[in-house]
């Protein structure tokens, strides 16, 4: 009851005896008196009630309140039936009762609609108490009480801020802060003002909020408020914040944080906090933002602040990632979700539950790539329930955003497990599609895309999605679309090179449809998707179609990109004067428009071409390669150039300098590191180093991991094989057909099986078929390359391991529809 | 043994293999919370850039997670030009177009160095016909290097086609990491007081 000693101690008018406050049976007390004003009619003492309503609930006694309102309501209108009227209802049911009330510009119902907002404010229904707040304000305004109709446009602004929904906080605040100066309040003012302040800078709008900081600075000195002369400072700390002034900013919340202590405002404390941590974060770095992290995370806690505590927790959870890893970050959500799951205060209880279930899916996909697909499960389920969960209400809350980041997490998480129908099915059936929202609208739109995976829904998926009108979703659906696409073709654990195509298909024909400026970039993209999809006269097509398009728009850059693609197509099938001739045109435009990047990509495919039939003009590129790399491109560009460089000299037959440029290609290069890795080691092989490339394979293994990269090496090295067995180094051919064969057997194994010719898995199967290949040609007969190959397979990764690598081989033997890469010798 | 112990034993020995599909892993992580990558657009105001400036808008605006940031879309009505925020702007800022057909005004250069500070990705577009200064000319020919976009264009099909290469490119998912640092300017936006 301490916090009822702040209340005045007697009050007459209400009917309440002197010291009401003081006596352990109050709550009868008060209820005794306000019955007895009921029954008198008297509209004052009932308005006097609501008033000391809203005391008791900003003092933390809401259950009184609550009782307080819902008698008045049920006073107010004798129409209102069922259980409200029947017995005592929970504050969230008496908010959502005042909510469903027509407003009335009469003392009473506003006073109630006010007392409901600091309920709503209170339990953490936020939006309902910036409605009921803002509704109170008209009503006060219609009354001319200009004091109250402040304090309540001033909590609706609040309240709307917390929200994020700035340009509504900014209406309320503005408004609070005329009514706050007609009323000569200045204290108030200044608390609308810095409300409207923080609202201005939600909107970009920082010319603004200096303003309104800078007439703050006038009116604090007056004031004398250690609490608004430290909130003044962390408003004036988050502009400079926002114009990536660190110092000064850290400078001004440090003021603030001793500000909030003195005043003994442990909420200011907490928020000051928070910001001192993400400030540390984003100046300093994740590890010396964690202690602030920490006392911001353990002050919220000890405060009773649920909401920030939650809020905070999720800051707490992405620096803990980064300082002390998954395992850290999903314990913090873990604690503090399992603590507020009963309060669960919106929106801030399902945005950390939705963390906490991007958190373990992360987690999951993690285990995936590092030790395959059974570890992965249950981390899988708990993200997936944790999603699940937390989507449903997010719809339910009309939090689009949300939604939408929760949908396409559980999107990843389905295609990750091959569960695209499983995944369609729940979205479709779920009921979403039922409630009118843009919420529910996006959901059908996630549903559609991972549907496409799916033989089952890939016709509702594709109707569906053409169905939507291009203007509902904005110029960018095409690029949605698109964006689908390059996700599925990312060689990664998600290839889905039929999905891809079919996505790239749609957003073209959106595109066209809608007449899209982006239409000859995604014609070019999709070729490149057909290309993958080994459906070469289509792609053909796609990229002339892009080419006329780039004429017709005397577009230099988009042809230039068409003709290198068209040229790499004709290159694959062997049509090297057409493939020469397509590759200098890119060249030569890429240069005109100052593409380095795309010059240097065609340039190297004209020598990889002239490497076989024309040396010195494959070397001559080369020279003007590297001019071209020498005045400022990628490091992917110059990885290009270093490897053309390598082939120039391997060619030669100067293997020593192939291999320091592959090397030095693969440490610049993201994209072909394992490719130029292999090379390396068979200039190598090619020198009979061994010692070296022994010394050199021990260290490329271990940063192998489960991907596109890997296979490529995998593949890529067994030309080393070839090497090492015509210098008559069996022994050293099996060593490197042991590692190609261990490497591409742990990455089969990480991903799920798939019969798309670009997934992992049929590439790492491709891989193991290549490698047995090549010792099936070199042994010729005998069985000497075979026996190193198995020996070495148990040293490189023990007994146990390799016998289930030899497993993994003869169940990979036991499917002939697998074809070893078909050319794993390419250069370049 | 079947696929999924082999995979399991076969997984074993690589234990301390590096982590790999980071990628992955990071669309699921950032995807918690995926503030926009703002992209400022800095160029001359003088009316002579006005439809590339509106085509830079438009193609940035298109790809999911990117906000475009420009002064007629974005600076607060009525205001006057305000240089130290638009330089604020640009230095907090996750990348920033650079748009050239002629000389460059001091602010401009301000806001380039700002986001260069802030470690923004930047690209240069520059158009053909334009007459450059020797100052621009030597800033285009010290700014070209391997960390930044620059490009010539002739009209504006070729602007759009340049800059959804390279944001595709550079943006989509290297830049994952860098919403960390944007998302925490962003996120003290949570900190508003409701009381």
């Amino acid at each position: 009851m301490t916090n009822l000693d702040r209340l005045r101690r007697d009050d007459p008018h209400l009917g309440l005896g002197l010291g009401w406050n003081l006596d352990p049976d109050w709550p009868s007390q008060l209820l005794s008196a306000l019955r007895d004003a009921i029954s008198d009619h008297d509209e004052a003492r009932l308005v006097g009630f609501a008033k000391l309503g809203v005391e008791l609930c900003r003092e933390d006694h809401v259950a009184m309140a609550s009782a307080i309102a819902q008698l008045l309501l049920v006073t107010l209108n004798p129409e209102v039936n069922g259980p409200i009227r029947e017995r005592a209802a929970t504050p969230s049911d008496v908010v959502k009762a005042v909510s469903a009330q027509e407003s009335q510009p009469e003392p009473l119902p506003v006073s109630v609609d006010l007392l409901a907002g600091t309920i709503a404010d209170a339990i953490g229904m936020i939006e309902q108490a910036a409605d009921l707040n803002w509704r109170a304000g008209h009503g006060f305004d219609a009354l001319t009480d200009s004091t109250s109709a402040g304090s309540a446009y001033q909590a609706a602004g609040s309240a709307w801020l917390w929200l994020e929904r700035a340009d509504q906080s900014a209406r309320a605040s503005a408004a609070a802060v005329e009514r706050f100066r007609e009323a000569g309040d200045s204290r108030r003012e200044t608390e609308a003002l810095l409300t409207y302040a923080e609202a201005a800078i939600e909107l970009g709008e920082l010319s603004r909020a200096e303003g309104f900081v800078s007439r703050v600075g006038e009116l604090v000195p007056d004031i004398r408020s250690t609490h608004l002369n430290a909130v003044w400072r962390r408003t004036k700390a988050r502009i400079e914040i926002e114009l990536g002034r660190d110092e000064d900013a850290h400078l001004l919340l440090m003021q603030a944080l001793r500000g909030s202590r003195k005043s003994g405002d442990r909420e200011l404390e907490v928020v000051v906090l928070h910001d001192l941590a993400i400030l540390a974060e984003s100046a300093k770095g994740p590890k010396h933002a964690a202690r602030w992290w920490c006392k911001a995370l353990a002050r919220a806690e000890e405060s009773g602040l649920t909401a920030r505590e939650l809020d905070i927790a999720r800051g707490a959870s992405w620096n803990a990632t980064e300082v002390d890893g998954l395992d850290e970050a999903i314990a913090i959500l873990e604690r503090v979700t399992e603590r507020h799951s009963e309060s669960r205060p919106r929106p801030v209880y399902e945005r950390a539950h939705a963390d906490l279930g991007a958190l373990l899916l992360a987690r999951a996909t993690r285990q995936l790539s590092q030790s395959g697909r059974s570890s992965a499960d249950p981390s899988f389920e708990q993200g997936d329930e944790a999603l699940k969960t937390s989507l449903g209400e997010f719809v339910t809350d009309g939090d689009t955003e949300w939604a939408g980041r929760a949908a396409r997490n559980l999107k990843r998480s389905w295609r990750l497990q091959g569960k695209q129908c499983e995944g369609t099915d729940w979205l479709r059936s779920a009921g979403f599609g039922n409630r009118e929202s843009p919420a529910a609208n996006g959901l059908l739109i996630e549903a559609a895309m991972l549907g496409i995976g799916c033989p089952e829904q890939a016709e509702w998926s594709e109707s569906w999605l053409r169905s939507q009108p291009a203007q509902l979703h904005g110029e960018g659906f095409a690029m949605e679309l698109a964006r689908e696409s390059y996700t599925l073709d990312s060689r990664d654990l998600l290839q889905d090179t039929d999905s891809s195509l079919k996505l790239m298909r749609l957003a073209c024909d959106v595109a066209e449809a809608d007449a899209y400026w982006g239409y000859g970039d995604l014609v070019n993209d999709l070729g490149v998707r057909l290309t993958s999809a080994n459906l070469s006269d289509e792609a053909e097509a796609a990229f002339s179609r892009a080419i006329d398009i780039a004429e017709q728009q005397e577009n230099r850059a988009l042809k230039s990109l068409a003709l290198a693609n068209l040229a790499e197509l004709h290159s694959r099938q062997s049509e090297t004067d057409i493939a020469r001739q397509l590759f200098v045109q890119s060249a030569e435009l890429a240069e005109a428009v100052g593409d380095l990047d795309q010059a240097i990509a065609s340039w190297a495919g004209t020598t990889r071409i002239d490497l076989k039939d024309n040396p010195s003009r494959a070397a001559e590129t080369t020279r003007r390669i590297i001019d071209l790399a020498s005045r400022g491109t990628s490091p992917e560009a110059r990885a290009t150039a270093l490897s053309a460089q390598a082939s120039t000299a391997y060619v030669r037959g100067s293997y020593a300098k192939a291999f320091t440029h592959w090397h030095r290609a693969a440490s610049l290069s993201s994209r072909n590191r394992g490719e130029y890795l292999a090379f390396a080691l068979d200039a190598l092989a090619r020198r009979q180093d061994r010692e070296r490339f022994e010394r050199e394979l021990e260290h490329i293994l271990p940063g192998m991991g489960r991907d596109t990269e890997t296979i490529d090496f995998c593949n890529r090295v067994l030309r080393a094989a070839y090497a090492w067995a015509s210098a008559g180094e069996t022994d050293a051919a099996g060593l490197t057909v042991a590692a190609s064969a261990a490497l591409a057997g742990a990455t089969l194994t990480s991903t799920q099986p798939s019969t798309d010719a670009q997934s992992l898995f049929i590439r790492s199967m491709a891989a193991l078929h290549a490698g047995e290949l090549v010792v099936n040609e070199l042994d010729d007969g005998g069985s000497a390359v075979a026996e190193a190959v198995d020996r070495h397979v148990r040293e490189l990764i023990g007994d146990e391991p390799a016998e289930a690598l030899r497993w993994i081989l003869r169940w990979a033997n036991s499917d002939s529809d697998i074809d070893a890469d078909p050319d794993p010798t390419v250069l370049n | 043994m079947d696929l999924e112990q082999a995979g399991a034993l076969l997984g074993a020995a690589f234990d301390e293999a590096r982590q790999t599909d980071l990628l992955i892993e990071d669309e699921v992580i950032f995807g918690r919370d995926q503030d926009h990558l703002r992209v400022f657009i800095s160029s001359k105001m003088d009316g002579s850039l006005d439809t590339e400036r509106k085509a830079t808008h438009q193609v940035v605006s298109a790809l999911e997670g990117h906000r475009a940031w420009w002064w007629e879309g974005d600076a607060p009505a009525g205001a006057l030009h305000s240089e130290h925020i638009c330089i604020g702007y640009a230095k907090s800022s996750d990348g920033l177009v650079l748009l050239i057909g002629g000389a460059i005004s001091p602010i401009i250069y301000a806001e380039y160095q700002a986001a260069r500070d802030g470690g923004a990705q930047r690209y240069v577009f520059i158009r053909d016909d334009s007459t450059l200064p020797d100052d621009v000319s030597e800033f285009i020919q010290a700014e070209r290097t391997g960390e930044v976009v620059t490009r010539n264009f002739q009209n504006v099909a070729e602007l759009r086609t340049h800059l959804h290469q390279s944001l595709i490119a550079s943006l989509i998912r290297a830049s994952r990491r860098e919403i960390l640092d944007r998302r925490n300017r962003q996120a003290s936006k949570r900190g508003g007081r409701r009381s």
